[in-house]
């Protein structure tokens, strides 16, 4: 966690934004590794990075997902949708990025997104 | 720091370290390009090539921000340590990892020191890296550029 960002300064809703989007991402990940065990080798990087994220953005685990992800029956589909949603997510993340006015809690984001996009990337190279 | 009221002078630090690591690169990956053979490795050479003109191009264009606020841009040093020995192509690998990591924590402060769309330009870059730097075999990680903030 950067150490000058806390819940109650100037970004504390950016903050919770991004750690509601990331454990939501995280969640859809855990889903559909457990729904279509053949992609689980595939998606243990993303699963990895995101659980590393969560514990330097969101320490104290506070970060809640609203609904259980929906998991395509088809694992290609599936895995399109995992690819979507990171892609998102790291677009989300540098906007967040560029908003913070905290400095560490910007390169904490930005790095997170860099995260993804090497996942992604990996991903991509495995297809 | 704030996101809106960054001196002047922080920038201009963050924008001289980041042209440092920048100059270092471009030698480095050049280095690394004349050590690789065009006509046995030919893949190699063309990821080794594409990352020396991204070094090169963000290197002008650091310069450029520089001149811009008005600070002398930092200049290359006449020569930089190359790992060694880089005869083969596993070793030029390694080698060009090396650099996209090292490019990956500058930029990654540069983000930290800047604001607006020169800090979304930096977190564009510090992607870029992190994802070069697995082409050239990098293993990957959560936060590049960032590995501080992880905890053991």
């Amino acid at each position: 966690m950067p150490s000058d960002t806390t819940s109650s300064g100037p970004d504390e809703r950016l903050l919770d934004d991004a750690r509601a989007d990331l454990a939501g991402a995280a969640a859809l990940v855990r889903a559909v590794r457990r729904a279509h065990p053949a992609l689980r080798p595939r998606l243990a990087g993303l699963h990895g990075a995101h659980r590393t994220q969560l514990q330097v953005l969101d320490p104290d685990g506070g970060a809640e997902t609203t609904a259980a992800p929906e998991v395509p029956r088809a694992a290609a589909e599936a895995l399109r949708t995992v690819v979507r949603a990171e892609e998102r997510l790291s677009r989300r993340l540098v906007t967040w990025s560029v908003a913070a006015e905290s400095g560490p809690l910007a390169r904490a984001l930005a790095a997170s997104a860099a995260g993804i996009a090497q996942q992604l990337a990996l991903l991509g190279e495995s297809a | 720091m704030s996101g809106t009221t960054l001196a002047s002078e922080q920038v201009a630090d963050a924008l001289q370290r980041v042209l440092a690591t920048e100059h270092a690169a471009v030698w480095v990956l050049g280095s690394l390009g004349a050590a690789t053979s065009g006509s046995l490795t030919p893949a190699l050479l063309e990821r080794v090539e594409r990352a020396w003109s991204a070094h090169r191009g963000r290197r002008d264009r650091l310069h450029g921000l520089l001149l811009d606020l008005g600070q002398e841009p930092v200049g290359s040093q006449a020569a930089y340590s190359v790992p060694t020995p880089i005869g083969r192509p596993v070793e030029v690998e390694r080698a060009a990892a090396e650099v996209e990591l090292a490019g990956t924590r500058a930029w990654a402060y540069l983000v930290a020191g800047t604001t607006g769309r020169t800090r979304r330009w930096a977190a564009g870059v510090l992607a870029e890296l992190a994802v070069s730097a697995v082409t050239f075999g990098a293993e990957p990680e959560a936060l590049p550029g960032a590995g501080d903030l992880v905890a053991g």
